[in-house]
């Protein structure tokens, strides 16, 4: 009798202590995939071109819309206006102070769509960093046109939303 | 004595083995084949912004449908000019069905949407619209989006017909 206790009372902690196990580990994940809830929403940088006559200007919108779908993140970054056609599916990657934008593929509408990527899948397109209220962002392989050496790294894209 | 232990460890790895199972099977419970839905639809409507007014307005609709290692996604787009103002939809589905017809199902509300951050426009899991394919035709059959567009959200008979067609990729 006492042994069949004594079985018992092992076997019941070895569950608990399995659930506990099995509890932490699930909370440490959530706890991880929530580190990049700060960069839901959406996030803009609009570029004005001057021609090289003077007399007007070009304009480029690129748009960056970040969101959560089965504790994964991903984004649509567009990119309209001169010369920019963009229309791609990206995931996020990163922790609360530093995100980087990943492709993934190039969506129906962009007009490189059909026939080929626009990106190598994988790539780093933006890098998106918080310093203090300010955002900075680095550019990677994403299509733009702010050509020079020291503005590869800077005050671009705004959270909007 | 060592029999019974083993007994116990060999029914909790099978449970574990049938709840692991069981999440991988529903995670690719919607891996229908739906490539030949793949693209961008495009539907453009005109209308009055008042009977008194001769003035033509418009409303821009925009799904674009891919896919992703556990499923078919979409991300439904409008919008619409009332009183000169952008009122701007986005919405990311779900997309399910099969070679013939689809259904596009909110899942939630993105940033680029005028209600982001204060409502949902949808409820999740509603069906926002339904695309069948007949013989070459495309007809759309209009769930909760119908309230997004000014003609259809107010005639009864037009919830079935001709409304969004396939964009043929840009080809240089």
């Amino acid at each position: 009798m006492k042994r069949i206790q004594w079985k018992s009372f092992l076997m019941i902690c070895f569950i608990l202590v399995v659930i506990v196990i099995a509890l932490m580990f699930h909370r440490n994940i959530m706890q991880q995939d929530n580190k990049l809830d700060t960069w839901l929403g959406g996030f803009k940088y609009e570029e004005i071109v001057p021609h090289p006559s003077g007399e007007l200007n070009y304009y480029t919108d690129y748009y960056i819309t970040i969101w959560k779908h089965h504790n994964q993140y991903y984004a649509a970054v567009e990119g309209s206006g001169w010369q920019l056609d963009t229309w791609e599916l990206a995931y996020v990657s990163g922790d609360d102070k530093m995100i980087e934008i990943i492709s993934l593929q190039t969506l129906p509408g962009d007009s490189m769509y059909g026939r080929h990527e626009r990106y190598d899948k994988g790539e780093m397109l933006v890098r998106l960093e918080r310093d203090g209220e300010k955002i900075i962002t680095e550019w990677g392989g994403m299509d733009h046109h702010t050509e020079a050496s020291d503005a590869v790294r800077g005050d671009f894209f705004q959270q909007v939303k | 004595m060592k029999k019974r232990y083993l007994g116990f460890l060999m029914m909790f790895l099978l449970l574990g083995g049938i709840i692991s199972n069981f999440r991988m099977h529903h995670k690719n419970a919607q891996h229908e084949n739906l490539d030949c839905w793949i693209g961008e639809y495009r539907y453009t409507e005109s209308f009055a912004r008042s009977e008194e007014s001769a003035e033509e307005e418009y409303a821009y609709y925009n799904i674009t449908i891919w896919k992703q290692e556990d499923g078919y996604y979409a991300i439904v787009q409008d919008e619409n000019y009332y009183d000169r103002s952008d009122v701007i939809s986005w919405s990311f589905a779900s997309v399910s069905g099969d070679e013939n017809n689809i259904d596009i199902i909110f899942l939630q509300t993105l940033a680029r949407d005028n209600l982001y951050g204060i409502k949902k426009r949808y409820q999740e899991g509603e069906l926002l619209l339904s695309l069948e394919r007949e013989g070459y035709e495309l007809i759309t059959k209009w769930g909760a989006l119908r309230d997004r567009s000014p003609n259809v959200y107010q005639r009864e008979d037009a919830v079935v017909g001709r409304y969004f067609q396939f964009e043929e990729p840009y080809r240089g």
